[in-house]
């Protein structure tokens, strides 16, 4: 288990994070949101170890994240990785197998072939998502029991998305990987992660089972055969209302049967239930955080 | 083998090809000099070149760690070094003894030929103290190395961190001469003490080795009496030196408490600073007040230099903050300056 307990981070003066508490349990995948800003990447650089946090504990199976033991069991893949103009894929393997001595090279090897990347060539001439898929073979032939992904699904096409994904579920599945992928695609994430942490006002605003919180959530489009306003709805849980002439769209809070029953009491001429994904979940937590307004 | 032994194996490894480069270099251009030194028309104007072994020694020792360490100062590299499972200050201590292994091996690849040249073709310096040259200047080596070591990691950035140790090269000189200049020189004859022991030829960082240097050419050519005594005038600056024998533990002391304090600023430095105003207390904060108080206090009044050194201090912040716009301390530090100036012209 990788626990996160009352995690507080300056840099220089300026307060980035405050009590972040969080867990993440082997083969759990963790979808971490928030902003542009909101601390996501401080709080990846803090469990991997690359920042030492102000206040606060983050350990690994019990054992605090100083201990090398600790880290040998964390692999971080961040946004921009290290490469130098002479770094090839064999290179990286090379100086990763010095800090990972167990690292799998037929691993490496199958994921290179398969991502059709050639270890012997410079990276800097690959584009940004074939180091990206590099590094992230060399992260599966690691074998880590937690993997930390930055911005995962940036620069990568959609046939590479998919082999990602692919391999990262297989590490899940497998080896029980437990993952933290920040990513501001959230359609990717709602169906590769079980759970996720908002991350705003520096802190987790909220977490949990994805398909739960979205669950939450109920969106509906109307049709009113009179003139209404948006005080017809104010009895109601509302999240968001779009509101075009006789024409609602509007997200609830609650459970789905019993907000349609109440919407079904304003007597709309057309009501029609509409799926809700983790994105709008999204837009609408922030919304309500005072966002985007 | 533990991954700190796998670590230095593999910096070495990797900076195999560098190491052989710098040694051919090296190697080249102290065998040119020293077969210029030798050359010559008649043996007594003969000397045997020390001088470019120590500056070879000076150069490498002032590089390598640059070289060793630069990794250090871009957050994106930082983002995949400190993650790994190794702890900092081992590290830190890596790159540090792998920087100080490349040293040895391209002084002494150099050395060992040098030495080898002027015995197979001179016969008249007293080669026998070779070895022990060989052995003190490895020990100031080290106290180069360990000095520029610290100050480069105290910057930022590869620029901060290559000005810095520039200024650092010659700051100690700089505010030795001014103490004892306006200061002890001043006070001592007034007291009737006698003459002040002027000590800020040992301020620039190379003055170690330099000093060193002398003391052994002094004693490998001058003792063989076959070498021109005035030619190289050595002998003096030889004495001097040995009387003032003291500042080589100064310096040692210095080496050594640069080395802890490389390690112990590496460990506390956060990769957050990676790339930010290099606001280190022995960085621009110190240097920039130690340099334009020392050089006003060099002039007595107000004059067209007064005003060049309290300019070079406002370069100086604008330079340390990246901006023109500068804080409260500067302008502050800089208007110390400017009324220290006033008075002088007015008393």
């Amino acid at each position: 288990m990788l626990e996160i307990k009352n995690l507080t981070h300056f840099i220089g003066q300026k307060k980035i994070l405050e009590n972040v508490n969080l867990s993440l349990g082997e083969g759990s995948v963790m979808g971490l949101v928030g902003i542009n800003g909101a601390g996501k990447t401080t709080l990846l650089r803090l469990i991997s170890g690359v920042y030492t946090a102000t206040a606060g504990d983050i350990s690994c199976d019990g054992e605090r994240l100083s201990e090398e033991k600790a880290r040998e069991k964390i692999f971080f893949l961040p946004d921009d990785p290290y490469y130098t103009i002479h770094t090839t894929g064999r290179s990286l393997y090379q100086m990763y197998k010095v800090f990972y001595p167990k690292i799998d090279y037929r691993v490496f090897d199958l994921y290179m072939s398969e991502f059709g990347l050639d270890e012997k060539k410079p990276i800097r001439n690959f584009s940004k998502g074939m180091r990206r898929q590099l590094y992230v073979a060399l992260a599966l032939a690691v074998r880590p029991k937690y993997l930390l992904l930055d911005e995962a699904f940036d620069g990568l096409d959609p046939l590479a998305r998919l082999a990602f994904k692919k391999a990262i579920n297989k590490a899940v599945e497998e080896d029980g990987t437990g993952v933290i992928i920040s990513s501001h695609s959230l359609r990717e994430l709602e169906d590769f992660c079980d759970c996720y942490a908002l991350i705003d006002k520096m802190t987790v605003a909220s977490s949990g089972d994805i398909a739960e919180r979205v669950d939450r959530f109920c969106k509906f489009q109307l049709a009113f055969v009179n003139e209404i306003s948006d005080a017809t709805f104010a009895s109601l849980p509302v999240v968001s209302l779009e509101r075009n002439g006789r024409f609602v769209r509007i997200v609830l809070e609650g459970q789905q049967a019993q907000m349609k029953s109440m919407l079904e009491a304003l007597n709309p001429a057309v009501i029609e239930q509409m799926p809700m994904d983790f994105e709008e979940m999204f837009i609408h937590e922030v919304e309500g955080r005072g966002y985007l307004k | 083998m533990k991954t700190f032994g796998r670590y230095l194996l593999y910096r070495l490894e990797n900076s195999a090809l560098r190491t052989v480069i710098f040694t051919i270099i090296a190697v080249v251009i102290t065998q040119n000099t020293i077969s210029d030194c030798i050359d010559r028309v008649a043996v007594e104007y003969s000397s045997t070149g020390l001088y470019i072994l120590a500056t070879v020694l000076g150069i490498i020792c002032t590089l390598i760690p640059i070289l060793e360490t630069t990794c250090f100062k871009n957050r994106r590299n930082l983002d995949t070094l400190y993650f790994f499972p190794l702890k900092r200050w081992k590290m830190a201590a890596v790159h540090f003894l792998s920087g100080f292994i490349q040293v040895l091996v391209i002084y002494s690849v150099t050395f060992f030929i040098a030495y080898g040249y002027l015995a197979a073709n001179t016969d008249y310096f007293a080669l026998g103290y070779m070895p022990l040259y060989y052995l003190f200047s490895i020990l100031l080596g080290f106290v180069m190395y360990s000095f520029f070591s610290f100050i480069f990691g105290q910057a930022n950035t590869v620029a901060d961190g290559v000005v810095i140790c520039i200024l650092w090269m010659f700051v100690l000189a700089i505010v030795s001469l001014a103490i004892t200049g306006q200061i002890l020189r001043p006070y001592f004859s007034a007291k009737g003490w006698g003459a002040v022991s002027d000590l800020s030829g040992w301020g620039i960082a190379y003055a170690p080795i330099n000093n060193l240097t002398v003391i052994f050419q002094d004693l490998i050519e001058v003792n063989k009496d076959v070498v021109d005594y005035n030619y190289h005038g050595s002998a003096m600056y030889a004495d001097r030196y040995i009387s003032q024998m003291y500042m080589f533990f100064v310096w040692g002391a210095i080496g050594i408490a640069s080395a802890v304090g490389y390690v112990v600023a590496f460990v506390k430095k956060g990769a957050e600073k990676a790339g930010e105003i290099s606001s280190s207390i022995f960085g621009y904060k110190l240097l920039i007040p130690l340099y334009g108080y020392s050089l006003l206090t060099m002039f007595d009044s107000l004059d067209f230099m007064t005003v060049l050194i309290l300019i070079a201090m406002v370069i100086g912040y604008i330079v340390y903050r990246r901006s023109f716009k500068l804080k409260a301390s500067d302008l502050i530090c800089t208007g110390c300056g400017v009324i220290a100036m006033i008075l002088g012209a007015m008393f």
